[in-house]
């Protein structure tokens, strides 16, 4: 445990002679290395506003609104089976075609963006909290971390669809066991980014100065830690909704999702998979919304990262 | 380093211990009773028995669980009673299928990851970094069941060069070229995500690696970039893109039931899937121990890759 | 083939660099180094005395426009070719750095090091390279270079890193070395011994030798000439005994004005027995011991070993040690962020590990700690009105408006514009910062003050400045404090006391200025022969006394 004295820091120093230096913001550095340019200052909402996260929000908006407005675009309902309406191709009436039980595709489609949206929305926010809470009291006493750690590595070593089939053989199939899913997968992921969040800000040297003074763990997670951890929380959100999408599209295309016959994109891609030579279309709508929606929140955790160069 | 792996070893006994537990208790919280599950709705009384007595199920629950355990160990599987045949038979015909395919995704995703990785450092072109960035977002993001799907219709069935599903009539070994040509597909699809995210955590790491230090050392004496990057920074980066390894290969593992579904592939993962579509709880239990175990034991391995590639932890302590 | 020997080994003219920043970092810079020379080079951060050296070796980033001339061994490096470039690194230039703990490979051995050394400049045949590897070694006097070529970079101590750092920079006789800051990253004893190494090297090799530093004692022990550089210029050159005797620039002369020296033993009388002090002391540290658990399958580390010392009201105790010698910890020990395994430590009486809940806060408003790294010691999130008022917050003391008072009050003090009080820390420097974070630790009134290396990281000119703000404040205030540092001549300033740690022991204490002069034990002693005073008549003098020993 030797302590090398770090005489590194290449503060740059204006240092003029007769005392009280003068202050320029962004003083030249000694060489720019020592002025780490990968240090951005950007909030992170702003990041949204220009490129990728732009796109990104953009991406994710569009297929938020056409699931909010589905009542108002889908031209029938998604239960409607219309008469002499097998399998056909796209028409005017009919933008997607029909699936295989005489449904409309796009009508379909809309209606099944609610679904997952529904369980986006709701079951990464209630994973990243339950995560948290454990990642926080993780970091802060030490036999909790123990405990934690270990519920950790059993989460984690299932895989996540391995996971989900053995709640859902449980549970049976349904929104209700892909939102278990995703909350669980999501716990350890947060616990672990709160808690390397606790430990690392608990050993910074301000917040050592605070505690000498007499700062409670309570005061430095206040103020000193939550503060911290508000960007990578951003970035992991962003990131845990693309992954969230995907598990809801592979469960339900694996017959363990979204029961039938309530639409869910997944659902209705493995329907429309084994139709591909008569009707592609029935695969491709869910299949590009997917694409769309995984990819603009994984662009969306991009610029998060970016903009405070994580 | 014995002692490193010491300690990694109690916590991945505990883990495959409690996952058997969680494992063991599904037919057990499935509403109705075991037997009824597994005979099915309309059996008669007496098919109940058998059953019933097939599994043990009068004992005590901590009985059963045990004996469970122990057959595992003993590698008698027994009965699937729904799909058919031996658990242990299916298995063994399954996992040829699935290791075939998952190697050779893994093969294709860790030389893609190295190439593209390595190139894109070494050569510095925008052109070429843009084009791989992009390449990866989109790979990154797009799930396996729609690159699978995407794949299927564009090589399948719009220019029908590729077989859209099936393993090769004759084997692998016989006729190689017909092998692959079943194979691409599928292995393709599946090296996809794996690939991205190697290929992002490699580069990330060995930007990391070129900012340190030793680099400007090692620029300062005269060797050059390439021999740089390679001989200097990639054996520092390999360490935590190991790590990143025994998460995409868990990765694989879960792709497989999607892709071996997609591509009708008759793997583990098919097998899988029918077992939970015709809920065949035995033949369940058991796939999902061996996922479990085999993604620990993975786990374990790339922790001992891990230690021995870093002479610090290989090698102990100061001089 | 080099050229001709009269060929400077370093020659800049008229360098200029700059960067997208519209300040060029190097505005004009011309010098020479002549074979068998040794410059030092020095200056304080943002003088580009560092760029100087990248440029050199053609190591700028892609970022900088340099224009004027630059010429290794007569070969032109500005504009060359990066195959060019290649050749010219290593092989007429190469560079020795200021951080050996990072400067190799982890993952490599140092005689594969020194063959890619070698390597790149056409050796090849492994026992060959191997062979040279060992002599190279041998040449910068490791130990049992035989067994050492094969041993990776975490099994040699900060010194043998150094000198394998040494050893590949020369792998390929080069004709002129950059020098880095090369002994700042080291403990004291160490510097010594590699100053000596360097100028014996410079005398077998016949290498230039451009030395960088901001350390005045070790210009004035190895340099044969000085360069003074300010904001990108050259303000003032000459030969080293020239420049200390009889410094023409202002700059020039409030640097060495700013050097912290040691009195010398002539100036300081013999010790008198000291009187106890019998009120109830500040501090009482009684036989404590800190050790820490075994990681890895490694033993438990013994960081210190039943140390005991007392510090009365308003007494400054500095701390010396060199790296490994305790002394943070002791400081973080005394400052309650670690527990010792054994003995008690007491502030103002009380015990602080049997102390608890609101007893354990009031004790708490007593102490204050200053870190040591200006980047870290205030929370770039703060304000630094939120930053010095933390602890009035933590304890609730005071309205808003009269903690905004204190606030402005402490400000001052530190000799800062009330109007900083709503800037960021990013907006200031070192200095300014380390000042910043005095205030918050003074604005509670503590008792006892912990000040773990607190300049240690800032210029010379600035650390004189904060140093001395430290000593009025301290005079002003009356607090005790414990000042943590390996710098002998800054501890001597600011303390009454001193304690000397070595290995977790406590081997000597006494007045601080009686010890440091005239040391009783000889691991003190050693540490003070081994600081190069800042008087190169001086110092010669010094080291031809310890080497006729």
């Amino acid at each position: 445990m030797s302590e090398l004295v770090d005489r590194n820091v290449a503060t740059p120093e204006a240092s003029l002679p007769g005392g009280l230096a003068d202050v320029r913001p962004g003083l030249v550095p000694e060489t720019p290395a020592d002025r780490d340019p990968r240090r951005g200052t950007e909030p992170l909402w702003r990041s949204l506003t220009h490129g990728r996260g732009l796109v990104g929000a953009v991406l994710v908006g569009i297929v938020v609104l056409l699931g909010a407005l589905a009542p108002v675009l889908a031209p029938f309902a998604p239960d409607d089976q219309l008469d002499a309406s097998f399998l056909l191709g796209p028409s005017s009436t009919h933008w997607l075609g029909t699936d295989d039980v005489n449904r409309d595709v796009l009508s379909r489609v809309l209606f099944g963006i609610r679904a997952d949206l529904v369980i986006v929305f709701v079951a990464v926010p209630v994973g990243a909290i339950l995560g948290s809470l454990i990642g926080l009291v993780a970091g802060i006493r030490g036999y909790t971390d123990v405990v934690a750690q270990r519920v950790f590595d059993v989460i984690l070593a299932f895989p996540a669809l391995v996971l989900a089939i053995a709640l859902t053989a449980v549970l049976g199939p349904g929104v209700r066991a892909i939102v278990l899913v995703i909350v669980l997968a999501e716990i350890p992921v947060f616990g672990r980014l709160i808690r390397t969040s606790v430990l690392e800000v608990r050993e910074l040297p301000y917040v050592e100065a605070a505690v000498v003074s007499g700062a409670s763990i309570g005061w430095v997670l206040r103020k000193h830690v939550l503060p911290n951890s508000i960007e990578p929380l951003g970035v992991q959100l962003a990131l845990s909704m693309s992954i969230a999408v995907f598990i809801e599209g592979a469960m339900s295309f694996l017959g363990i999702g979204v029961v039938p016959p309530t639409p869910s994109l997944g659902s209705i891609l493995s329907d429309g998979n084994r139709y591909l030579e008569t009707n592609p279309l029935f695969a491709v709508g869910p299949l590009v919304v997917v694409s769309l929606l995984t990819l603009g929140f994984l662009l969306i955790s991009q610029a998060f990262a970016h903009a405070r160069r994580l | 380093m014995v002692t490193y792996l010491a300690r990694r070893l109690p916590s991945a006994v505990l883990v495959l211990f409690l996952a058997s537990l969680l494992i063991f208790a599904i037919l057990r919280l499935v509403p109705g009773s075991p037997e009824e599950t597994l005979a099915g709705a309309d059996a008669s009384p007496e098919q109940l028995a058998a059953v019933r007595a097939d599994l043990g199920l009068d004992r005590p629950l901590v009985a059963q669980y045990l004996s469970w355990l122990c057959s595992l160990f003993r590698f008698d599987l027994g009965k699937s009673y729904i799909v058919g045949g031996s658990i242990g038979d299916l298995i063994a015909y399954g996992a040829q299928n699935t290791v075939v395919l998952a190697a050779s995704a893994l093969l294709i995703a860790v030389v893609y990851a190295l190439v593209v990785s390595t190139a894109s450092v070494i050569f510095r072109n925008r052109l070429l970094d843009a084009v791989v960035t992009v390449n990866n977002s989109i790979a990154a993001a797009l799930p396996i069941f729609i690159t699978g799907t995407l794949l299927v219709l564009v090589f399948g069935i719009l220019w029908p060069i590729l077989p859209s599903g099936g393993t090769p009539p004759d084997g692998f070994l016989t006729r190689p070229d017909i092998a692959a040509q079943y194979l691409i597909l599928p292995a393709i699809t599946l090296a996809i995500p794996a690939g991205a995210a190697l290929t992002r955590f490699l580069v990330e790491a060995l930007h990391t690696e070129l900012r340190q230090p030793y680099v400007v050392t090692a620029q300062s004496i005269g060797v050059s970039r390439r021999r740089i990057v390679l001989a200097h920074a990639l054996p520092n980066a390999l360490p935590s893109v190991l790590t990143v390894l025994g998460l995409t290969v868990g990765g694989l593992l879960g792709g497989a039931v999607l892709v071996e579904s997609i591509f009708v592939w008759p793997g583990l993962g098919l097998l899988t899937e029918e077992a939970i579509n015709s809920r065949d709880y035995p033949l369940v239990q058991v796939l999902l121990v061996l996922s479990v175990a085999v993604f620990v034991v993975l786990q374990l391995l790339t922790d001992v890759a891990h230690a021995w590639l870093d002479p610090r932890i290989r090698l102990g302590g100061q001089a | 083939m080099t050229a001709a020997p009269t060929t400077p080994a370093l020659d800049v003219t008229d360098l200029q660099v700059a960067f997208s920043h519209p300040r060029p970092a190097v505005r004009s810079i011309g010098l020479r180094v002549n074979r068998g020379e040794i410059v030092a080079l020095v200056g304080e951060s943002g003088s580009g005395k560092s760029i100087t050296a990248r440029a050199a070796m053609g190591l700028l980033p892609p970022t900088a426009t340099a224009t004027g001339s630059v010429k290794v061994d007569g070969v032109e490096v500005l504009g060359a070719s990066e195959r060019e470039l290649g050749a010219i690194r290593g092989g007429r230039v190469a560079m020795v750095f200021q951080e050996p703990q990072t400067a190799l490979n982890p993952v490599r051995t140092v005689g594969w090091l020194i063959g890619e050394a070698l390597r790149a400049h056409g050796r090849s045949g492994r026992k060959q390279l191997r062979d040279r590897a060992i002599e190279l070694l041998t040449l910068v006097e490791i130990p049992e270079p035989d067994k050492r070529v094969d041993y990776f970079p975490h099994q040699l101590s900060g010194g043998q890193k150094q000198r394998v750092v040494i050893a590949l920079a020369l792998a390929n006789d080069p004709v002129l070395l950059l020098a880095d800051e090369p002994t700042t990253a080291l403990d004291v004893t160490v510097q010594a011994e590699i100053l000596s190494l360097l100028r014996r090297l410079r005398d077998r090799t016949n290498a230039g030798i451009l030395l960088i530093t901001h350390n005045l004692g070790v210009v004035a022990d190895i340099a044969d000439s000085v360069v003074v550089l300010q904001l990108g210029e050259v303000v003032e050159r000459g030969e080293v005994t020239e420049i200390f005797a009889r410094p023409e620039h202002e700059y020039t002369r409030h640097l060495l004005d700013s050097v912290l020296r040691l009195p010398q033993p002539s100036d300081v009388a013999e010790p008198v027995a000291a009187v106890a002090d019998p009120t109830t002391p500040v501090l009482d540290v009684d036989t404590v011991s800190v050790v820490y658990p075994g990681r890895r399958g490694q033993a438990a580390f013994r960081a210190l070993d039943n140390v005991s010392l007392k510090l009365a009201a308003g007494e400054v105790l500095g701390v010396v040690g060199e790296s490994g010698s305790g002394k943070t910890t002791l400081g973080r020990t005394i400052a309650g962020l670690i527990a010792p395994a054994t003995g008690t430590i007491r502030v103002d009486g009380r015990d602080v590990a049997a102390t608890r809940g609101s007893a354990l806060r009031e004790l708490r408003r007593r102490l204050a700690f200053v870190p040591q790294d200006p980047a870290a010691s205030l929370d770039p999130r703060f304000t630094l009105e939120e930053s010095i008022a933390e602890p009035l917050d933590i304890h609730r003391v005071g309205t808003r408006a009269e903690r905004r008072k204190k606030v402005v009050d402490l400000l001052d003090a530190v000799r800062l514009p009330a109007s900083f009080a709503t800037r960021l820390p990013s907006e200031l420097s070192g200095g300014q910062r380390q000042r910043v974070a005095l205030a918050r630790a003074l604005v509670l009134e503590p008792t006892l003050l912990i000040a773990d290396e607190p300049t240690s990281a800032l210029d010379v000119s600035v650390q004189a400045d904060v140093l001395e703000l430290f000593a009025t404040l301290q005079r002003e205030l009356g607090f005790a404090a414990v000042f943590i540092s390996h710098d002998l001549a800054v501890v001597e300033r600011v303390s009454t006391t001193v304690a000397v740690l070595r290995a977790g022991h406590l081997v000597e204490t006494g007045p601080a200025t009686v010890v440091l002069t005239h040391p009783q034990h000889d691991y003190t002693r050693r540490l003070v022969a081994a600081l190069p005073v800042p008087d190169p008549v001086a110092q010669r003098a010094r080291r031809q006394a310890t080497a006729a020993l």
